[in-house]
Order: structure tokens, then C-alpha cells, then sequence
């Protein structure tokens, strides 16, 4: 589903703190966000979801998002929280099956095609062996697979993931996102990601989109966003753009040993 | 999902024994009191339809007592259990805070409010006999939940957090006014303290009359909104991403469980720690799930107060406990070993 946003801009007690964003992400695209910390990232995706009020408009194939209730909605996009709220005690399948919710009716119960949902996501992300165990007992990896789960349980056709590698080690960071681009491919589901690490969103996002202090300063795709420059100029960051294996990478380098050999 | 079956089919066994338990409770509730009635005759009263159960019988003035004093207390007891406990499960899931009980949001200020300006200052009785305490405590508790509503919504887009301060805010300035109306007429003061520490008596069927139809509307709303609560669990933003409406229905929940609480405090006054022993004992056995957790709380309570009655009834006999202090009594040890059993399982 092609996701188009219009001007979008969102605006608390007076202070823009994002936008106004325009970018179009193709049916099947990945759009990485980035920026620094307090950039913007999280409250765009935010306004992407419905959860804040913006301006501008959010279209999903050419329909505003404005016309969909909260529950329509919630089965068009599916969205990973940064730091998801994990309730006590709660199972892996339990959890999971909260994404079934935007199905089910106000008092209805889940039923037999809500939890043969469950067991096909679960099976997929390789989680049925944790099924019935405590969310809390799962390793980093395995946590965010279930929070991906949940979201994929929603059948969503546009997945939102606020920083799905944090806190995650380099190895599980690339296992997160290798399983996000397995279901862009599998799935065709349309992906939008704020992105910590630059190289790892160089490597997997199809465009990239970079704001600054709520503004968007580059759109486009790796090769054009990620240069020295731009990285310099709003990262504050001293860094080597290096090609491995015909991916660009990027290094970070010493600012200060730099200075201190060219002062001696 | 081979887990999820067996661990539904575990839980519809519990509330069966759970239903069980319940109706062991109310036998032993009408079997056991100060007067002196033969097993055999009450059992003979209660399933003389049955063949072969029981061969005794009560003289009239026995029948009496079974059916206008034991019979209409033990139905009360299970009403108010219920309703005081699901309304604490309820409560702890719609605000994320195991601590939270019925009384969480001025409740019980407003009711003992409500009672005490009608104990010191009003008439007993409406002009046609209609008793004016209980309405006077129901009143008092939905309006002092209602004032906690509306400050809270006012100072913080109704998250939870500023919900619980306003309840706060709102349950101490209550309180406040009702001790200083008590203690300028302290020859009340027994009345309103008797009234604080929670009773059962009761005169026949007209209690219960009064709060079944409040008592069912609640406790049939809130079983209905087990799953909602369970979404709510993950926080407003995540259910909001989830295509549920969170303010709005934690304000449904919160009424109803409010509804429940006034409608035990019209009638038992403030019997505490109901409310958050026995959900917190139902998670140890069944999961967090409220699903399963808001209407086993329900089950459990009436089961719980019915023989913490007997308990009230017969530790001192001929006199009574209050209960309120039996509940607090019996159930804080239980509830300290129960946690001290979860802590070495978790």
C-alpha cells in the first residue's frame, strides 16, 4: 500500500516540533527515518499512526487517514513501539494475540481464525516454541521478535517500527532487520523505520528520509542522504564513507587524536 | 496452539471448582449461626424437592430465621464480595497498579461522607419507610468518584497518573469535612465508626432488593470488558495503536466498577481488603489474563465474604465482629503466604 504523507506537521502548545514532512513511500518500499536524538523521529511515526494530532494529511493509496476510525486504521498500520509496555506475567501467545484486536468486536472474544493467525506469525518469526512462555523471560532478540509478532498479527499492510535495534547487540540488530526485509519481501507490507545506526540504515532501507530539529534536510535514497557532509553537518559526526562489498559503509573517526597530531 | 487449549481448558475446570466453592460456602453460611437450627431441617428446607435429602424440619419460628435472617445475610455477603472484588480486579487492570482497591478514587470518602451527614443530620427514613443511609452512601460514592473524574481530566488529559492524584485529592478533602462534621457531635460517633468498619446485618430480602440490579448491570459490564482491560495493559498509546479508544474506555470501566462499589458501600459500609486479596489470589492461580481474572475475582469474592461472615458471625457468638475487621484479620496472613508461594514459583 502505497503511504504518502502531505505536509505533515505536528504542533504542541504553539511549537512545531515536526515537519511540515512530505514523502511518498512506494507500495512495498522501506522508508528509513533518521536523525539525532530529539530530532523528530518517533513523533513522526506517531503522527503517521493517528496517535498525535498533526497537520497535513496521511494517505494510504490515495485515501486520507483522517476518513478511517481508530479501529480501520489499526488494521491498516501496525506499529513497534521503541520501548513497548510489557503487562505482568503476560504469555508470548497472549501477547501476540493482543494484535488481534482491531478484528475482534467491542465485547466479542477471540475465536479459532484470531489464534490460527497467532500460530501462522508465530511459526513464521520462529517463535512457537516460546508460545506459552513469560514475554519477560525472552532474550532482547526473541522480545522484539514477539513485538514485531503482535504487530504482524494485526495484518497490517504498513509496519511502523520506532528503533526496532536498540539495545540489541550488532549480531541481533541485523536478525531484526533481515526479518523486517524477509516480510517486505514475503508480505509486501510497506515499511517505515526510525533508524539509530546509519550504516545499518544505508544497508537495508530503499530511501532514507533525515530530520533535523523536526525538519526534513534530505530525502532520497542511501547513496544521496548518508554523505560526509550531511553527516558532519547535522550529526556533528567525523566520519569515512568506505565501500564494502558494494555497500557504502560508514566509519566513525577520531576528531580529537586528529587535532592533537596536526598541533604537534 | 496446542498451550492456548489446555490452558483454556484448565481455567473453565477452576471456574467450575471456583462455582463449587461458592455454593459450599453459602451452605455452610445458612448451616452455621447462634441459634441452635438442626442441620438436617435446613438442609430438608433448602432441597426437600430432592428425594432422600434431609429428614428434619424447622418450626415457623426456625423457618424465620432461615429464610428473613441467614438466608437473606448470605445472599447479601455474596453480593457484596462479588462486587467489591471485581471491582478491585477491575480497578487494578484500568489503572496498571496492583495496589489500586474499589476505594481508589474517593469512593469510600464520598460514601462515608454521604453516610455520616445522614447519621448525624438526617431523618432514618424517607416518609414512605425507605431506609436513607444506603442511598446516601451510594450517592456519596459515585459522586466522590465522579469529582476525582473530572479534576483528573482536567489537569491531565485523563492519563492515569493524574486520575489517581485527583482521587487522592478528592478522598482527603472528603475525608477531611467528614471528620470535622464527626468530631463536632461525637455522641454519633459509634454509629459512623460502626458504619466505617463494615457490617452485614441485615433486616430480610429489602438490602438485598436494593442493590441486585446495580450489582448485576456492573458485574455483567465489566466480565464483558476482561478483554479490553487486557489491551489496556499494554498502555493507552500501544491500545490506541491497537484500534481501541483508551480514555473512553477506561471511563466505562470506571464507572461501572464504581457502580459496584457503591452499590457494596450502600450496604455493607467500608469493607476493606476484598477488593485486592482476592484478584491478587485469583492471578496466582489462573494468570494475569482478566479474561478469566475479573470474573473469578467475582466468584471468589462472594465465596471469600460468605464464610469471612460465618467467621464475623460465630468467633465471638452471641456478639459480632465487625467484619471488616475479620476480612483484614484473615486475610492479610493468607495473602502474605500466598505471595510468599508466587515469590519462590516466579
Amino acid at each position: 500500500m502505497t503511504l504518502e504523507l502531505e505536509r505533515v506537521a505536528v504542533t504542541i502548545d504553539g511549537c512545531t516540533i515536526v515537519g511540515p514532512v512530505d514523502v511518498i513511500v512506494p507500495d512495498g518500499g522501506w522508508l528509513g527515518v533518521l536523525g539525532p536524538n530529539g530530532a523528530g523521529k518517533s513523533t513522526l511515526l506517531r503522527a503517521v499512526a493517528g496517535l498525535v494530532e498533526h497537520g497535513g494529511r496521511v494517505l494510504l493509496d490515495g485515501r486520507d487517514t483522517a476518513t478511517m476510525s481508530r479501529k480501520e486504521l489499526a488494521t491498516r498500520i501496525g506499529v513497534v513501539a521503541q520501548k513497548p509496555v510489557i503487562p505482568d506475567g503476560i504469555t508470548v501467545a497472549d501477547y501476540v494475540l493482543l494484535g488481534r484486536t482491531p478484528h475482534i468486536s467491542y465485547f466479542g472474544s477471540s475465536g479459532f481464525d484470531d489464534l490460527a493467525v497467532v500460530g501462522e506469525v508465530l511459526a513464521a518469526l520462529d517463535l512457537t516454541g516460546a508460545a506459552s512462555r513469560r514475554l519477560t523471560t525472552l532474550s532482547g532478540g526473541e522480545a522484539q521478535r514477539v513485538y514485531v509478532a503482535r504487530a504482524l498479527a494485526q495484518e497490517p499492510t504498513v509496519l511502523l517500527l520506532d528503533e526496532p535495534t536498540t539495545s540489541l547487540d550488532v549480531g541481533r540488530q541485523q536478525d531484526v532487520l533481515e526479518l523486517v526485509e524477509h516480510l517486505r519481501r514475503e508480505r509486501g507490507v510497506t515499511v517505515v523505520s526510525a533508524l539509530h545506526d546509519l550504516s545499518l540504515a544505508g544497508q537495508f532501507a530503499e530511501d532514507l528520509l533525515l530530520l533535523h530539529e523536526g525538519v526534513a534536510v534530505a530525502v532520497g535514497s542511501p547513496s544521496e542522504v548518508l554523505t560526509e557532509e550531511v553527516v558532519r553537518e547535522f550529526y556533528g559526526a567525523e566520519v569515512r564513507m568506505v565501500n564494502v562489498d558494494g555497500d557504502d559503509v560508514l566509519i566513525p573517526v577520531r576528531r580529537v587524536a586528529r587535532d592533537r597530531r596536526a598541533a604537534w | 496452539m496446542l498451550t492456548a487449549g489446555t490452558t483454556r481448558g484448565r481455567r473453565i475446570a477452576v471456574i467450575a471448582v471456583a462455582l463449587g466453592f461458592v455454593v459450599l460456602a453459602v451452605l455452610i453460611g445458612v448451616l452455621v449461626g447462634p441459634a441452635d437450627l438442626s442441620a438436617s431441617g435446613i438442609l430438608h428446607a433448602l432441597f426437600g424437592w430432592v428425594p432422600g435429602v434431609g429428614d428434619g424440619s424447622l418450626t415457623s419460628q426456625e423457618s424465620t430465621i432461615l429464610w428473613q435472617l441467614r438466608a437473606p445475610r448470605v445472599v447479601l455477603a455474596c453480593i457484596v464480595g462479588a462486587c467489591l472484588s471485581i471491582s478491585g480486579a477491575s480497578y487494578q487492570g484500568a489503572f496498571r497498579n496492583p495496589l489500586a482497591d474499589p476505594y481508589l478514587l474517593g469512593a469510600a470518602a464520598g460514601a462515608g461522607l454521604g453516610a455520616t451527614l445522614v447519621i448525624i443530620y438526617g431523618a432514618a427514613t424517607f416518609t414512605d419507610g425507605t431506609p436513607i443511609l444506603p442511598i446516601a452512601s451510594f450517592v456519596g460514592a459515585l459522586a466522590g468518584v465522579a469529582l476525582a473524574y473530572a479534576i483528573g481530566g482536567s489537569m491531565g488529559g485523563r492519563t492515569t497518573v493524574a486520575l489517581v492524584l485527583a482521587g487522592v485529592a478528592v478522598a482527603s478533602f472528603l475525608t477531611a469535612i467528614q471528620t470535622f462534621i464527626q468530631q463536632r457531635n461525637v455522641d454519633s460517633l459509634r454509629e459512623v465508626y460502626t458504619w466505617i468498619l463494615g457490617r452485614l446485618t441485615t433486616a430480610g430480602w429489602s438490602d438485598v432488593v436494593l442493590i441486585l440490579p446495580y450489582a448485576v448491570i456492573a458485574i455483567v459490564l465489566l466480565v464483558l470488558h476482561g478483554r479490553m482491560l487486557d489491551v489496556l495493559g499494554v498502555g493507552d498509546d500501544e491500545a490506541a495503536s491497537l484500534g481501541m479508544k483508551p480514555a473512553r474506555t477506561r471511563l466505562i470501566i470506571v464507572a461501572a466498577a464504581s457502580l459496584a462499589t457503591a452499590a457494596a458501600v450502600a450496604v455493607a459500609g467500608l469493607i476493606g481488603f476484598v477488593g485486592i486479596i482476592v484478584p491478587h489470589a485469583v492471578r496466582l492461580v489462573v494468570g494475569t489474563s482478566n479474561r478469566w481474572v475479573v470474573p473469578l475475582s467475582a466468584i471468589g469474592g462472594a465465596a471469600f465474604l460468605v464464610l469471612a461472615d460465618v467467621v464475623a458471625r460465630t468467633a465471638v457468638s452471641p456478639g459480632e465482629l465487625p467484619i471488616g475487621v475479620v476480612t483484614a484479620l484473615v486475610g492479610a496472613p493468607a495473602f502474605a503466604l500466598l505471595l510468599r508461594r508466587s515469590g519462590r514459583v516466579t
